[in-house]
């Protein structure tokens, strides 16, 4: 990770929560991580281990109740955002902080057609260019790959395929130029050749734009192809950052290798994928010490595995890991 | 759109028939031949034969003697005969009477089509009112509540409906006409001839408002929560719009579905009027005269009623169909 001082994002020891009737739920805890200007930042890990609550805590739509992000620090261009007033978080949600997410079928409201939403955002921030949101919209849409835009700018979303969907809400996401756009498991839903589709097209942009990135994954495919930097998250906690290059080839938590290793491989033949053995981790009962030790290989016979939680440190330049076998890992640094 | 409407507007007629079916035999067959009531306990033969032949209970249920029919066709022009033929049975008659609106005299001898119209100014100044008051208070209230959900209010609310809906329509009447009519005599207690009557509905349209304010808020909460937890929610928040507009403007036009249904559904009921309360302040509305009708065993208003009520419900059930286009672009008709 980068850390020479030119972060868009930085957050910090982040903790959300949610205090739900069966009990505190601690969904993110103690995160964190930058992303740093003009480059892509991929949050690696398993459904439910906190990667978008803690994108929800950036743009502060944590809903509460439950929810609430009860510790921690996000700084935004210099700017704190847990401290901004919730109108000055409303200007930076959509119009510097854009997001996009897993759903393109039902993210979009059904009863206004896509050019109306899409107008909607810039009319919102951009108030000098309100006689053109149109035309914006019609440009944005044409951008993003949408063919007949000035047709299809008044369709309602139900006339749309989820690809053409999810470009809509990649142009409406951009229509204000954000500086990051956050993209919550933006292609999930989608097959595979609009899948591609829409990577290619959220990296011109990016290209064009200068923004950052900020994606959201369990597909590490995506993550090789796009991300400069990752950052792996286990049970509500970051266990490794790195750039991307770094943490492909050379894993150093157990849980990366176990993630890097269930990928299949071309030309191996095997009966099975690999597979990390055991389940995620109940929220509402986290295993003791390292929330990981419950399916590590090693850490299953550790005791200090088992009582000691490893915090996450520096391994080498740019380089965190939280694990205590970690190599280059020592307790002093 | 048009053959749509048209094809519907084809659908009501196998609907109606039935109606009137129905209709018949609860108060003409059930209801059997009473001239004799209606003529008094010392009228002769002659008056109760009159009766008799001017209600049409001295022609068969069903069958028509089609030669007087005939014949009247063929000495007195199609008008007269079509005019015999359906008065042949009492059947016939009663279809007659209904698609043309003519429901004859009720009891106490006067027109019921007059009855009817009479009723229908005093019911719509109490009903419309009361809807449309009751209606903007909860639907509001529900986008409040929904948007404040999990929350010490959304839970206060609930619970408060929960205690309006428990109490019987006829207590809020009881105690609000006791204690603001009677006791503080804010209002009057009963509808007087001499005053206006925007004087008299006050009471019972603020009654009815509280009245329906749990069952109400309760259904809008829970039409306004399914569309808070949707995806398009989370995007609206996300563009940086405020509540006010995410809830008024994504969540209420969605929501519109809905309430489409549960406000064009029960525009019939607003001008059969409030059965209760038109009887308890007096108001001279349709539910007034329908309770009046139903304690005189007045089977003939009934019949009218009944068949009218049922008539506007037909068409406002096509009116809801038309709406759904109006509201979600989703809805194309075939």
């Amino acid at each position: 990770m980068t850390q020479n001082g030119d972060n868009l994002l930085s957050i910090r020891n982040l903790t959300t929560h949610f205090f739900t009737e069966q009990g505190v739920v601690k969904a993110v805890q103690d995160v964190s991580y930058d992303i740093a200007r003009g480059k892509t930042l991929a949050v690696v890990g398993e459904s439910g281990c906190g990667k978008s609550v803690t994108a929800m805590s950036v743009m502060q739509l944590i809903p509460w109740p439950p929810g609430k992000i009860v510790g921690g620090e996000i700084i935004f261009d210099g700017e704190a955002l847990l401290e901004a007033t919730d109108e000055r978080m409303r200007e930076i949600r959509g119009n510097d902080i854009a997001m996009i997410f897993q759903e393109p079928m039902t993210s979009l409201n059904p009863v206004f057609t896509v050019g109306n939403q899409i107008v909607e955002a810039v009319k919102l921030h951009q108030k000098d260019k309100a006689d053109q949101a149109w035309d914006i919209a019609i440009d944005m849409m044409k951008k993003v790959g949408i063919a007949d835009p000035e047709r299809r700018v008044r369709e309602y979303p139900h006339q749309m395929s989820g690809g053409m969907r999810q470009r809509v809400m990649i142009a409406m996401s951009l229509c204000c130029s954000p500086s990051l756009l956050i993209a919550d498991e933006p292609t999930t839903a989608l097959d595979v050749t609009i899948q591609a589709q829409i990577l290619d097209l959220l990296r011109d942009l990016q290209r064009q734009n200068g923004m950052s990135i900020m994606m959201i994954t369990h597909d590490l495919g995506v993550v090789a192809e796009n991300a400069d930097d990752v950052v792996v998250m286990y049970a509500s906690r970051v266990v490794e950052t790195g750039t991307a290059k770094n943490v492909f080839n050379n894993p150093l938590h157990p849980y990366t290798q176990g993630l890097l290793q269930s990928l299949p491989r071309l030309g191996e033949k095997k009966e099975r994928l690999d597979v990390i053995g055991g389940n995620v981790p109940n929220p509402l009962n986290f295993p003791s010490g390292c929330k990981f030790h419950t399916r590590c290989p090693i850490g299953c016979k550790d005791t200090k595995c088992r009582t000691q939680e490893p915090p996450l440190k520096e391994v080498t330049p740019g380089r965190q890991v939280a694990c205590w076998h970690a190599e280059g890992y020592t307790e002093t640094k | 759109m048009t053959a749509y409407i048209i094809r519907r507007l084809l659908y009501m007629i196998p609907i109606v028939v039935g109606v009137l079916l129905i209709t018949f035999v609860l108060f003409t067959v059930i209801g059997g031949d009473i001239s004799q009531q209606i003529a008094g306990k010392n009228a002769d033969a002659e008056t109760v034969a009159e009766i008799r032949a001017e209600y049409g209970f001295d022609k068969p249920y069903f069958k028509v003697e089609m030669a007087p029919v005939r014949e009247s066709f063929k000495e007195d022009g199609f008008k007269a005969g079509m005019k015999s033929f359906f008065e042949g049975s009492q059947f016939l008659r009663h279809f007659k009477n209904a698609v043309t609106f003519n429901f004859g005299r009720a009891m106490d001898r006067q027109k019921i089509s007059e009855k009817i119209l009479q009723g229908v100014g005093p019911s719509l100044s109490l009903t419309v009112p009361m809807f449309i008051a009751s209606l903007i208070i909860t639907i509001s209230l529900a986008l409040a509540v929904a948007f404040l959900r999990g929350t010490a209010w959304d839970f206060g609310t609930v619970v408060l409906c929960v205690i309006l809906m428990s109490v019987p329509y006829l207590s809020f009447i009881i105690f609000g006409q006791y204690i603001f009519a009677y006791k503080l005599d804010l209002f009057p207690i009963y509808y007087n001839p001499t005053e206006p009557m925007s004087f008299s509905v006050i009471l019972p349209i603020l009654i009815g408002i509280v009245a329906s304010l749990g069952p109400g808020l309760r259904f809008y909460r829970t039409v306004m929560l399914d569309e808070i937890r949707s995806d398009y929610v989370r995007t609206a928040f996300a563009k940086g719009l405020t509540a006010r507009v995410v809830l008024f403007k994504h969540v209420l036009k969605n929501a519109m579905i809905p309430i489409v249904t549960n406000v064009v559904m029960s525009l019939p009921r607003l001008v059969l009027g409030s059965l209760l309360l038109e009887r308890f302040f007096g108001i001279p509305g349709l539910g007034y005269l329908m309770v009046e009708s139903i304690a005189g065993r007045d089977f003939f208003v009934l019949n009218a009623m009944t068949f009218m009520m049922a008539l506007l419900i037909v068409i406002f059930t096509l009116l809801t169909d038309i709406c759904y286009a109006w509201v979600d672009p989703r809805v194309k008709f075939e």
